[in-house]
């Protein structure tokens, strides 16, 4: 299997705090690699750099045989890399539907004019987005509240509309941020079905940033853990359990 | 008369382009024709003789909700002259295997993934040869011979005439294995008995195919087989299949069925969808609903009795104007002209308010022996009472024990070849009694009845009804076997308790803590005692206990259509039971999911 995702020797500093401090690590083509680490250790900074949010001082990422030192997430958002945030980050006043539906707007080419009017190419374009759209939403089972606002949902379900909005952009690569944090074991154990389903089945490249390491063992195929911005770990669930530089990290250590 | 398949291929003659079936998928409403109904039968029918060599007498099990596939399927393994054996969709591994085995089932078609899970842990015990899956989400990873993905094996068939197949088939062969649940049996039923037992009902309502029925329930149910997916064929009326179970009332609301056929639990859900969305209400909203329900009953009891006056006339449009025509159209009713109740009967002031609101209940009364049906009240009944008049060709008595008996020309026959008929006269498992105008009385199962210390006998279905008449009150479970008064568990509703509660400023968790609130004991309190001034002396409830959680139905406590099975209730809940027999005033429950409860028993 190729790589689809090479981070090399990346460093990212904020003033003089170093957030990332060279870092490399490779994600394959087709699987499930899941970044860990304690609180502050630069997960969600290592996400950022790559879908083009941060820009590291020093280092590359290679995404899709292309290595570049900056890109802007648009682009990223166009080359097949699609993200979920920590924080929910949806439009809380729109439906389901709707937030879903902005998921689509890589793939729309009609102007904001014909768009507004419902004329032209928008009307086209609206059924096949909304046919896409529909897809994801009887894939993650939430017919029952497509045109409930946002922000009437419990938070497990918003973080499974984040999940559909990220998965009608047609990703290659899918990036998630604690796509579990808050959530009840019913809730988690939804959601790891999803992500396994997105992953054996349609075959999309899975990073996830989580902290239920029972989740994190069961369903990932490759762990990095990240410490104080450096990279402690690298390797297969097992093996990375067993690495005595993680347990201490996770466990504590006397100096 | 006719087959199944043969309804099909009749509808396809008469109006090749009327509306069969309607099913929402992908938020939109695909509709299929007579036409297209039987062209899809006719490549299924290809594609089960060539792949699963479906013939005459295979018996096929039917396992999950009604999604187009399925219903297909049912008329394609038919045509072929298989035997379709239905299984509900949440059955659990144990009946499964009973139902699998008993009818001798040789290929599953099965929904999706949890069906086919499920089946995949007794797959050793069972003879089945062959599996069809209809949804191939998640399985992709699966690797056993024995599956075969409905779309594959439709892409490789031929759409070819069956229309000298279907001539050829008869009506006395046998169509469905059903199985009955509270008796744990499963009966024979041939496309003679249930096509005429349909007939019956659709005859006496005047159904025709400009009707539309939504099927609320899965097909696997006796009753809601022969009331909505025999009677759409028998009628040509379309069917109609909503999303998904969550989205039931959404897409109600959309199809605006001119008949609703569902247990009385479903009836219960809207009332206490309708009381909750008012407790979450404006001040002022609440304020005018109660005082519209006030009146509206008001009036409702004076059109019974004959004394409505011009003023009750004008008012009653006024309230049904502002009030309850809006509510009846979300929840879909606006147009429904015969609402059926399957399983007995709903209690009065259910009932009543579904008359006043111009929602004509008709209540009837049927299981799987009978083909779904013996007695349905007429329209425009207003006894809350009986469950009707016996059908056309049915007799129905009641013998000294007070054991309903019947005799029907559509009757099922016991596939194990018990005996189940004594002089043409089969014991429904009942006991009730006849008014005076031969309407049947159902008062509860015969295996229910209690026996107070005092010797005195009643059934506990009718004080259940009563008390769980409150939409704050989810089900309740009657105890009285062999002890000095009537005790009660009751089970909340979840939804309507927790915008009452949110509505008295009550904080909670969960549903365990909010089920033991002082607030909400009271509440229940209150309730039970305006129940007991309706009843006799012996047979009042004295003491309650509201039970931490709902009841499970895979855990066998409530059947498929939410109604109480005592005898698993009495098994889980072992601890309630001798509690109330010890007295005690405070007890711990060792519940099935291995914690430990402790719970109260209120005084009244």
């Amino acid at each position: 299997m190729t790589d689809i995702l090479k981070v090399e020797n990346v460093t990212l500093t904020f003033g003089g705090v170093k957030a990332i401090t060279d870092i490399s690590f490779n994600v394959r083509e087709g699987e499930i690699c899941a970044v860990i680490g304690p609180n502050g250790a630069g997960k969600s900074s290592m996400l950022n750099v790559i879908n083009g949010v941060y820009l590291p001082q020093i280092g590359t990422v290679t995404y899709d045989g292309v290595e570049r030192r900056t890109i802007n997430p648009r682009d990223a958002a166009i080359a097949g890399m699609a993200r979920t945030f920590q924080n929910i980050a949806l439009f809380q006043g729109m439906t389901v539907l709707e937030n879903i539906m902005t998921g689509r707007n890589l793939f729309m080419k009609s102007s904001w004019l014909e768009q507004g009017l419902n004329i032209g190419r928008a009307r086209k374009e609206e059924k096949e987005n909304r046919l896409a759209v529909e897809k994801v939403i009887k894939f993650l089972q939430i017919e029952s509240i497509r045109k409930t606002p946002v922000s009437k949902l419990p938070y497990g379900l918003q973080k499974r509309v984040e999940l559909g909005r990220a998965l009608v952009a047609e990703p290659k690569i899918l990036l998630l941020d604690e796509p579990m944090a808050g959530m009840n074991l019913e809730e988690k154990a939804d959601m790891s079905c999803f992500i396994l389903e997105i992953n054996k089945e349609q075959g999309i490249t899975t990073v996830m940033i989580e902290h239920d390491m029972g989740v994190v063992m069961d369903i990932s195929d490759h762990v990095v853990v990240l410490d104080y911005g450096k990279k402690i770990g690298d390797g297969t669930p097992s093996e990375v359990m067993s690495n005595q530089d993680v347990i201490d990290a996770y466990l504590g250590v006397s100096h | 008369m006719a087959t199944i398949p043969g309804l099909v291929l009749s509808n396809k003659q008469k109006s090749p382009d009327a509306v069969a079936l309607r099913y929402k998928q992908l938020g939109i409403w695909n509709t299929y024709t007579w036409n297209d109904y039987y062209n899809e039968v006719s490549v299924l029918v290809d594609a089960y003789n060539k792949s699963l060599s479906v013939s005459k007498g295979t018996v096929v099990a039917v396992y999950g909700n009604n999604v187009p596939k399925l219903i297909f399927s049912i008329a394609a393994v038919q045509t072929l002259g298989g035997i379709v054996a239905l299984i509900h969709p949440e059955s659990t591994e144990g009946e499964l295997k009973t139902i699998l085995n008993n009818s001798n089932a040789e290929i599953l078609i099965a929904e999706d993934q949890q069906q086919v899970d499920t089946f995949l842990k007794v797959e050793s015990e069972c003879n089945v040869k062959k599996i069809v899956y209809l949804d191939g989400r998640g399985m992709a990873t699966y690797d056993n011979s024995k599956l075969n993905s409905y779309d594959n094996l439709v892409s490789e068939a031929k759409n070819e005439s069956i229309d000298s197949m279907i001539s050829g088939l008869s009506d006395n062969e046998v169509a469905f294995y059903l199985f009955d649940e509270h008796e744990d049996k499963i009966y024979k039923v041939s496309h003679e008995a249930i096509i005429k037992n349909s007939t019956k009902i659709s005859e006496l309502n005047k159904l025709s195919q400009n009707d539309s029925i939504v099927s609320y329930l899965p097909l696997s149910i006796p009753t809601n087989l022969l009331f909505t997916y025999i009677t759409s064929l028998v009628c040509g009326m379309s069917f109609n299949l909503p999303e998904s179970n969550q989205t039931i009332e959404k897409d109600l609301q959309e199809i605006g069925p001119s008949i609703l056929y569902a247990p009385s639990f479903v009836y219960k859900h809207i009332i206490t969808s309708i009381s909750y969305r008012i407790e979450s209400a404006t001040q002022s909203n609440y304020d005018r609903y109660m005082n519209h329900y006030k009146k509206l009953m008001n009036i409702y009891e004076k059109e019974v009795s004959g004394n409505k006056s011009l003023i009750d006339s004008i008012q009653k449009v006024w309230v049904m104007l502002t009030t309850f025509a809006p509510a009846k159209n979300v929840f879909g009713l606006t147009n429904i002209k015969h609402a059926f109740v399957s399983d007995g009967v709903l209690s009065k002031v259910n009932f009543d308010f579904f008359h006043a609101i111009g929602v004509e209940i008709q209540h009837s009364f049927g299981q799987a022996i009978s083909c779904g049906c013996i007695s349905v009240q007429p329209d425009h009944s207003v006894s809350s009472e009986n469950v009707g008049a016996p059908l056309s060709g049915t007799e129905i008595k009641v013998n000294e024990n007070s054991e309903v008996l019947f005799k029907t020309d559509c009757l099922g026959e016991n596939l194990s070849g018990e005996a189940n008929v004594d002089n043409g006269w089969v014991n429904s498992g009942y006991v009730g009694s006849m008014d005076n105008s031969g309407n049947v009385i159902i008062d509860g199962r015969t295996e229910d009845i209690v026996t107070l210390k005092s010797g005195k006998k009643f059934s506990p279905e009718s004080i259940e009804n009563l008390v769980s008449c409150s939409p704050f009150i989810k089900s309740t479970v009657i105890i009285g076997e062999n002890q000095d008064s009537n005790s009660a568990i009751v089970i909340i509703d979840p939804n309507s308790v927790n915008s009452w509660a949110d509505r008295k400023n009550i904080r909670y968790t969960g549903y365990a803590e909010l089920a033991a609130k002082e607030e909400v004991r009271d509440l229940i309190k209150d309730h039970i005692k305006c129940v007991n001034e309706t009843l006799d002396d012996h047979l009042k409830v004295k003491r309650f206990v509201i039970l931490h959680r709902t009841l499970i139905m895979t855990a066998g406590e409530v059947s498929k259509t939410m109604e109480v099975m005592r005898k698993n209730i009495t098994t889980n809940l072992n601890d309630v039971f001798s509690a109330f027999e010890k007295n005690e005033s405070k007890f711990t429950v060792n519940d099935i999911d291995q914690l430990t409860y402790d719970l109260k028993v209120n005084e009244i």
